[in-house]
């Protein structure tokens, strides 16, 4: 009877090809979007070059801001793209969108049309620019004799150094990009969304949801065989699905991983277990209608996720700092913090600390589900 | 013979309706059992009272003699309902349907196997084995119903108006079937609003309304209970009060109606109600046309006692 | 008008399951509105890292360093965090801080004798934001002080001196002499109603439509007298009375959210797009009702198109930060004229009223062509 079960269940998931395309079309066009979007970004060397800029400088002054606008515009990989211009030209072609900023050599100024990111490089470098020549002036004005040529390029040989005074240490062997963290979180939400697929399951085994829930509940089995059959077989799925995805990320679109692979692929197997153990418990309660049912489920989802910070930063320490214990019981939080646990930490005391969580919750919930429709004699039909 | 199903004092309540009011019921083994009523007066609520999928307020259900519970799961073995919706796998085909539900009570494959393929030969789906439920007509898809209930060869089927929404001819092959599965000595219970079906089919009837017991008895005793043995109609033109006295005054003549033509006189008792009517238009030199002579149907015997037509 | 009064019976019985959508969206949107506005005005500049130290060297240069930097950031309560490896892991992890530094002893003599590369631990998660910003700070920090040091400062005088250089800033301007802050708080709400509007929609109204696009209650209308363009017609007018008393909450929302700034000109033209956005977003719901009729799916669509459109068109990712073939790609996406409308009332709502107007119209344009889709797509499947 279980296996019996547990094929059919299977044989009918997968028959539902809407249902399992749209499953899995979900973490992999959601990673593709985010990849796509990011790719930019997390290619640092293709990003931040060619800012169209316009210079606006009377020539008369000798000015060092040239000197460095001239450093950064030159060569393969040049920063800058600089246009000389008379000021009308220059705001001319600041309103047609030609250059992104103009920079006054004279006065040091910056005039852009709006904020965004290359604006903030354009700022930073004239920035740092005058902090440099604000102490390189204030040295020079206050050296006893006469600045000579050799300590003026002493000086500027070191302005130019860029020395840096730190070094970065992890705390585990992981080698990770912060943009995995949105990664992450796509496994989050596919392991949640799972309870789709479980909640139509036990909905097929409640004589007042369905005819097929009648007949299964008029056959001489027990309803836990028919919970566990069916759990286990869209646990197999679903952890088929989340590996699918997980190979498609690291191999089609080639995102780093490091080398947890098996810690990882333990996270999204107990990931769809917690996924489909919520579906379970509200398939469960009995007074609800399928479509109430999609509705919580949800709505679950999406608290769940806005509290593990997956749509913004930030309410996840809020959670941390004043009820620190939602985060220990949080699904979603708990699938990221696995995933973060192993960028954190070099053993696997926390994350198994995780996963263990993770899998109590689940049987617990499959263990309620259970007890409320173990001999549920129904009050209407 | 044992008792297959013993109900009594059973009632059941949906908030301010009586559903089941203290209804009680005995079913013999191998007998084909009918639950005659229109609808919304209780069958289906007591097949699933006795199946144990509904709770109910008061009174006690056995089966085979023993206490039915949600997980009398011995007794359920035995069990097999044919529904009044089809519910079966969208995604699957007719054999994977039927494999399926008969799966869940013979575990053995090869037993199953021969099961299942005799099921299909039994509602004649051999041809449709590999089809989906959706690319089924009406019928078929009444006779995959039919197949997921019964594949298991259970001693005990409910049958819940397995032929609504069936022509004629699948109609009269499904109560064929039901014969053929009676004679290999299932016990049969069948609800219906069709009377004729209920006539052709049930060795005992009981007639339900309001989830109450009407009557009960074989078709024959419950025609005995009532007054009316026989209704000729007779097809006349222009008849006077005083013939339509005369006829009224015949023996046996309990009531009588004419209208638009048509002359309905009732008897009760007598044997030959019909030659008597004939001397009398004779006699009076009365012409018509079309006679007929009815027996009385279980549509008349709940007429009369309920004074409502059993169809609605 | 039968279509359009059962359109809200049925909504009527979808009611909660409307309102708990409602409900969830706002408070995203108000926890997007929060967290944005407290790192404002300056963007990403003012995030404060959570920083803390274990100084090991403890002289003048640590401790101004360590000053400096808890100027520009925020330093994390270091008492509960050991130089331990488990310690540090915890920290990092519960959040308690995004870097921990160690100034290691001989710190300072290093720094004078020139030989300071690369001396400072930063023990972090590699990669993250909040580090990156700490360690550029670090850095500018000691370079200058070097720099000083080099000239033949005392240390004393160097820290403070490289810390009035750091001050310097350079000034920054709109071409009409308006001070360039990063978007506005009522920019960040409209664009983030990009995302929230288009799953509320097709999580709402499209299990709604759903009803109606059930196989016998269609067939059943489509052999009364009721003619298929009407049905359609009524459907869609009842789509938009729908869409109408959403963006109502929403505005509402906004009004408690924005204070007083959606009662202006811009407020006005941000409602205006809004609108056009709204009728786009029925319009998907409308399709997408047409391709399922499963209601666990269509969650999933809801979220794919939704995030998909977020991501692509600059809602979550601005756009300057998208590749050249991805902005062409999003120019097929409606989310991307509503949002490069946003942007344009926020920055320049003076010089580009028309292509504020064209993105508008582009957009209704885009729910037209939508809306023709969904017929067709419902026609083949009856046929």
């Amino acid at each position: 009877m279980f296996w019996h079960n547990f094929k059919n269940c299977m044989k009918v998931t997968l028959k539902a090809k809407v249902s399992i395309f749209w499953t899995l079309l979900f973490p992999i066009a959601l990673a593709t979007f985010m990849y796509v979007s990011f790719g930019n970004i997390m290619d640092n060397e293709e990003m931040f070059k060619n800012i169209d800029v316009a210079v606006v400088s009377s020539g008369e002054e000798e000015n060092g801001l040239m000197v460095v606008i001239d450093a950064l515009s030159e060569g393969d990989d040049k920063l800058l793209n600089v246009k000389e211009m008379s000021e009308a030209e220059a705001k001319q072609a600041l309103k047609d969108e030609k250059v992104t900023g103009i920079i006054f050599a004279d006065d040091v100024r910056l005039m852009v049309n709006e904020s965004s990111a290359n604006a903030s490089i354009l700022e930073s470098i004239l920035s740092s620019y005058k902090q440099n020549e604000y102490a390189i002036k204030d040295i020079m004005g206050n050296l006893e004799t006469a600045p000579n040529e050799a300590d003026i390029m002493a000086i500027m040989s070191d302005v130019m150094a860029d020395t840096s005074y730190y070094t970065e240490k992890s705390t585990s062997d992981s080698n990770q990009n912060m943009y995995n963290n949105y990664f992450y979180a796509i496994f989050a939400m596919s392991c949640l969304f799972a309870a789709y697929s479980s909640v139509g399951a036990i909905s097929n085994l409640q004589a007042n949801e369905s005819g097929k829930g009648m007949r299964k509940c008029i056959s001489p089995n027990s309803k836990i065989v028919f919970i566990v059959s069916d759990f286990l077989s869209l646990l197999v799925l679903h952890f088929l699905v989340e590996l699918i995805a997980l190979l498609y990320m690291s191999t089609v679109l080639g995102i780093e991983f490091g080398d947890k692979y098996p810690a990882m692929i333990l996270t999204l197997f107990v990931g769809s277990m917690i996924g489909l153990a919520i579906g379970v418990i509200v398939g469960a309660i009995a007074k609800l209608g399928f479509g109430g049912k999609i509705g919580i489920l949800t709505a679950i989802g999406l608290v769940l996720s806005g509290m593990a910070d997956l749509f913004v930063n930030g309410v996840k320490r809020a959670i941390e700092l004043h009820v620190p214990i939602i985060n220990k019981i949080n699904p979603a939080a708990l699938i990221t913090d696995c995933f973060y646990s192993l960028n954190t930490y070099d053993d696997y005391t926390i994350f198994i600390q995780n996963i263990m969580i993770m899998a109590v919750e689940s049987v617990v919930l499959i263990v309620i589900a259970f007890m409320m429709i173990r001999r549920n004699k129904y009050a209407s039909i | 013979m044992g008792t297959a199903v013993e109900v009594n004092n059973l009632v059941k309540r949906y908030k301010d309706l009586v559903a089941l009011d203290h209804f009680s019921l005995k079913i013999e083994e191998g007998e084909i059992f009918g639950l005659l009523g229109p609808n919304g007066s209780g069958k289906t609520t007591t097949i699933n009272c006795i199946l144990s999928l509904l709770s109910f307020d008061k009174g006690d259900i056995q089966v085979f003699g023993k206490k039915m519970k949600p997980t009398s799961y011995d007794i359920k073995k035995d069990i097999g309902v044919v529904m009044q919706n089809v519910a079966v796998f969208d995604e699957l085909t007719v054999y994977e349907n039927i494999d399926y539900f008969c799966g869940l009570y013979i575990k053995e494959k090869e037993t199953r196997r021969k099961y299942v393929e005799e099921a299909i030969e039994f509602v004649d789906l051999a041809d449709y084995k590999k089809f989906l439920p959706k690319k089924l007509s009406g019928g078929l898809l009444r006779r995959l119903n039919i197949a997921c209930g019964i594949a298991h060869k259970p001693k005990l089927i409910f049958f819940d108006e397995p032929t609504v929404a069936v022509d004629p001819q699948s109609r009269n092959k499904i109560l064929e079937g039901i014969k053929m599965l009676n004679e290999a000595g299932a016990t049969i219970v069948y609800t219906s609003h069709y009377m004729e079906e209920v006539e052709q089919l049930c060795s005992r009837i009981l007639i339900m309304d309001k989830g109450k017991q009407i009557a009960l008895g074989t078709k024959d005793e419950l025609k005995r209970m009532i007054k009316n043995t026989e209704t000729v109609s007779v097809e006349v033109l222009g008849l006077g009060d005083a013939e339509l006295d005369k006829l009224k005054s015949l023996p046996h003549v309990y009531d009588a109606g004419y209208e638009d033509g048509m002359l309905h006189l009732y008897f009760s008792g007598g044997k030959h109600n019909l030659i008597r009517v004939m001397e009398c238009f004779k006699e009076n030199n009365i012409s018509f046309g079309r006679v007929t002579s009815e027996l009385p149907t279980l549509n008349d015997v709940f007429l009369e006692i309920t004074g409502k037509e059993l169809r609605d | 008008m039968q279509v359009y009064k059962s359109f809200f019976k049925v909504l009527n019985k979808y009611k909660g399951q409307m309102i708990m959508y409602l409900c969830i969206f706002c408070s995203l949107l108000t926890i997007f509105i929060k967290t944005s506005s407290a790192s404002n005005p300056n963007g990403y500049k003012d995030k404060k890292c959570e920083f803390a130290v274990f100084d090991y060297d403890g002289t003048a240069a640590s401790m101004a360093m360590i000053s400096y930097l808890s100027e520009t950031n925020k330093r994390a309560d270091a008492g509960v965090i050991k130089d331990e490896k488990i310690s540090m892991q915890n920290a990092l992890y519960n959040r308690e801080a995004d870097a921990i530094i160690r100034i290691p002893e001989g710190f300072e003599d290093k720094l004078v004798s020139g030989e300071a590369e690369g001396v400072i631990d930063v023990i972090t998660i590699p990669g993250t934001q909040n580090s990156m910003l700490i360690e550029s700070d670090l850095d500018g920090f000691l370079g200058m002080t070097e720099l000083y040091l080099k000239a033949g400062y005392s240390m004393e005088e160097a820290v403070v001196k490289a810390e009035t250089a750091l001050a310097e800033t350079a000034e920054v301007s709109l071409p009409d002499g308006g001070d360039v802050s990063s978007h506005s708080s009522i920019y960040t709400f409209f664009s983030y109603l990009g995302w929230v509007m288009l799953c509320l929609m097709i999580t709402g109204v499209a299990s709604v439509l759903q009803v109606f696009g059930r196989k016998e209650l269609k067939d059943r209308i489509e052999c009364s007298s009721y003619n298929f363009l009407n049905f359609n017609k009524e459907l869609l007018l009842g789509m938009i009375t729908t869409g109408l008393m959403i963006c109502g909450v929403f505005i509402i929302v906004g009004v408690i959210l924005l204070k007083g700034a959606l009662f202006s000109s811009e407020g006005g033209l941000y409602l205006l797009n809004m609108l056009c956005y709204a009728v786009v977003c029925l319009s998907i719901a409308f399709l997408v009702s047409k391709i399922t009729s499963k209601q666990e799916i269509l969650s999933m669509i809801a979220n794919v198109v939704s995030l998909g459109m977020a991501f692509l068109c600059g809602i979550f990712v601005p756009v300057e930060f998208l590749s050249e073939s991805v902005i062409k790609v999003a120019h097929f996406l409606p989310a991307y004229w509503y949002n490069q409308a946003a942007l344009n009332i926020d920055f320049h709502m003076h010089e580009k009223m028309g292509s504020i107007f064209a993105a508008m119209g582009v957009q209704i344009l885009f729910a037209v062509a939508i809306v023709v889709i969904g017929m067709v797509v419902d026609r083949k499947k009856t046929a």
